[in-house]
């Protein structure tokens, strides 16, 4: 089973400043984001996430795509997206 | 037929601290292909006054330095329309605005166009009135003193607290560590510009943010283009830019240029800290990065003609976020004969031709 996870989140913080979703353009796997114009180079798993993140995909759905995209089990892509999004939580 | 423009522009210099003079020439062109354009220069060895494209121009003359006062370049101007003469002049540099703003009787004698500020408005986003220019919108400021003395700056200094800036009253910053470098860089800026000169505290970020724009001297804002500097030079000028939408700072934009019912062109300098965007400057010319916004569709240079001309302005495109600016500087060739004919006070399209000339017969 997979571990409980947010069900949402609309923002996170990078450089304690906060970072909302609407705001990251993601091209290629540059994330941009067009209000700050900062951008930060993150791997193809990272941005597929974000890209979910930014269309609201619940996590529970997230994981399940995330899991089929990358040919991994659910409880790997969960701790995976728990991990990332704890990463992007706590940055700078 | 339309009478062909002939427009005369300042600050040709493309540095390590670029001039804007180029980038307005080359954005003017993009609209007015046909534009005359006299170059007003201070040195013969102006970058600008050997290009051959779009940025270059079709006859210099070399200026009075602006501490002369208005009276010298006035005659000196109108020596320039008597060869030349001027439907529009667009000033480039901090230094040269306050003679252009006092001799605005004559101009308007004269039928030439040149910047319609008052006096008021460009003394009220001076450095030294930074403080009041925050109080009045709202908008977070540094804290900034000015000092005519070398007692009152130790003052300001002292109660600013180190490290911190120092500030010409037109031009340049010092980053100043110990009170041992207040009088060296405060006498540097009083020889340069007379006082007086300002203290600033430094605002801690890793994030500057430039604005361009152009207000239509009601406090509306006819268009504008955000950038983060992405490359900066030794000494801060951006080198490289990516355009932010962000709606806080256009809220900032719009507060300062509708409270000063600002006219014209105008750049405001921005560092993000902690507690958000703080104004550290506002210059009341095109910054040197003009000619950026304008290969995307905000062409303010092509703009500012129009708006001059009382011609029905076209539309700025609103500058995409991601859309970015890097800085390239190439080798341009001159020749001995155009800093002969300089030296002389002025270089013709004769200098240019005899160049040309010379270029085709080495080729042969």
């Amino acid at each position: 089973m997979s571990p409980k996870l947010p069900t949402s989140r609309k923002n996170g913080k990078v450089n304690g400043q906060s970072v909302h979703l609407s705001n990251l353009k993601i091209v290629g796997c540059l994330v941009f984001d067009v209000c700050s114009g900062k951008f930060h180079r993150v791997s193809e798993t990272a941005a597929f996430v974000i890209d979910e993140l930014k269309r609201q995909t619940p996590v529970a759905g997230i994981i399940v795509a995330y899991s089929q995209r990358y040919k991994i089990s659910q409880a790997i892509a969960a701790r995976d997206i728990e991990l990332f999004m704890n990463d992007i939580s706590v940055m700078g | 037929m339309t009478k062909q423009l002939t427009i005369a522009v300042s600050g040709l210099h493309r540095g390590d601290n670029p001039q804007p003079g180029p980038a307005v020439i080359r954005s003017i062109h993009r609209r007015y292909p046909s534009a005359t354009i006299i170059g007003l220069s201070y040195d013969m060895l102006e970058s600008g006054l050997f290009s051959k494209g779009d940025d270059g121009v079709s006859a210099a003359f070399l200026m009075p330095f602006p501490a002369k006062g208005p009276k010298v370049l006035l005659e000196r101007l109108d020596e320039i329309c008597e060869i030349h003469p001027l439907d529009i002049i667009i000033p480039c540099l901090d230094a040269e605005i306050p003679n252009y703003l006092d001799l605005a009787n004559e101009f308007k004698s004269r039928r030439i166009r040149t910047p319609l500020l008052t006096k008021k408005t460009f003394e009220r986003r001076s450095k030294n009135s930074l403080g009041q220019l925050g109080k009045a919108t709202g908008i977070r400021v540094p804290r900034t003193i000015a000092a005519s003395n070398l007692n009152a700056i130790y003052k300001a200094c002292e109660e600013i607290g180190y490290p911190l800036f120092l500030k010409g009253k037109q031009c340049g910053a010092s980053h100043v560590t110990t009170a041992a470098e207040v009088a060296y860089v405060f006498n540097s800026f009083m020889a340069v510009w007379g006082g007086p000169v300002v203290a600033q505290s430094v605002v801690y970020g890793s994030d500057e943010y430039d604005v361009i724009g152009l207000g239509d001297g009601k406090g509306g804002l006819l268009g504008s283009c955000a950038i983060r500097k992405i490359m900066l030079t030794s000494n801060g000028k951006a080198f490289g830019g990516i355009v932010v939408t962000d709606p806080v700072l256009q809220d900032i934009v719009e507060k300062v240029v509708k409270k000063l019912k600002w006219w014209g062109p105008f750049e405001l300098e921005f560092v993000k800290g902690r507690q958000g965007h703080e104004l550290i400057e506002m210059n009341p010319r095109f910054p040197a990065w003009a000619d950026f916004p304008s290969q995307i569709g905000c062409n303010l240079p092509a703009m500012l003609v129009d708006l001059m001309l009382s011609r029905p302005m076209t539309p700025v495109v609103p500058c995409e976020a991601g859309r970015m600016f890097v800085r390239h500087c190439i080798d341009l060739v001159g020749d001995i004969s155009q800093l002969a004919e300089l030296s002389e006070g002025s270089m013709t399209k004769g200098a240019k031709l005899e160049l040309e000339n010379a270029k085709f017969e080495l080729v042969k």
